[in-house]
């Protein structure tokens, strides 16, 4: 990413990327995904667990 | 707490499934719910991995006792109605109408590592969360749209839909959500 882009080329970057990466996630084996789904659920149960700092 | 699961204990948790049908525990089961729509799109945050399957039983009633007992006998801790085989929260569901037995019975067959399973097609796992119909069922449904490897085979999804008189709700759903 050198080169100089206006906002809506960055973003339409950007977005391009988010799908490819959605399409990435779809296509992983079923055992990975289950894998994500949980490391999911624990990193949900330490944000609820989490206190505020001040 | 229990301790995270690897791809090799996923695998565990279909023998253990595999295990409680051949022992007739429970009959045919399949995969539905949630990660019946993670199979076939992105992955997204749920929390039991949910399994329907036909129950052997002599009347209306059913017990679900004994499957627990064969899997806390392995070890593995059951509360609230779902129990954590390998580390993943299992639910066991009685197939409780005809869409789902359906579901069942047409489920396709997949492998995961050595183990064999079956999971909901995709057109059945959309009808099933048609039928329930919550917003998070409709979330679902978005979802597999928008992410899924192959797209639905729509045929296939109005055919069952009109078997189980949910064509106009079908309608009216993607009318809602036409963008």
């Amino acid at each position: 990413m050198a080169e100089n882009l206006t906002r809506q080329q960055a973003f339409d970057r950007i977005l391009a990327a988010k799908v490819a990466q959605r399409r990435k996630l779809a296509e992983l084996p079923f055992q990975e995904k289950i894998l994500i789904v949980l490391q999911m659920q624990k990193l949900s149960r330490q944000l609820k667990q989490a206190k505020p700092s001040s | 707490m229990p301790v995270d699961a690897t791809s090799a204990s996923i695998e565990v948790v279909f023998q253990r499934l595999n295990e409680l049908e051949s022992a007739g525990l429970i009959g045919r089961y399949a995969i539905g719910g949630a990660f019946a729509f993670i199979y076939y799109a992105e992955p997204f945050e749920t929390g039991d991995l949910d399994v329907f399957a036909h129950f052997p039983s002599a009347g209306d009633l059913i017990s679900l006792a004994p499957i627990y007992e064969y899997l806390r006998n392995l070890g593995y801790s059951a509360e609230n109605e779902q129990i954590l085989i390998e580390g993943v929260p299992v639910q066991i569901l009685p197939a409780t109408g005809p869409l789902v037995e359906e579901a069942i019975q047409q489920a396709r067959d997949i492998t995961i590592g050595r183990a064999p399973a079956r999971i909901f097609t995709a057109e059945h796992a959309v009808a099933v969360a048609l039928q329930a119909n919550r917003a998070k069922d409709r979330m679902k449904i978005l979802h597999l749209q928008e992410t899924a490897t192959t797209p639905l085979d729509r045929a296939a999804l109005e055919s069952i839909l009109l078997r189980h008189g949910m064509l106009n709700r079908w309608r009216k759903f993607e009318e809602l959500t036409r963008g």
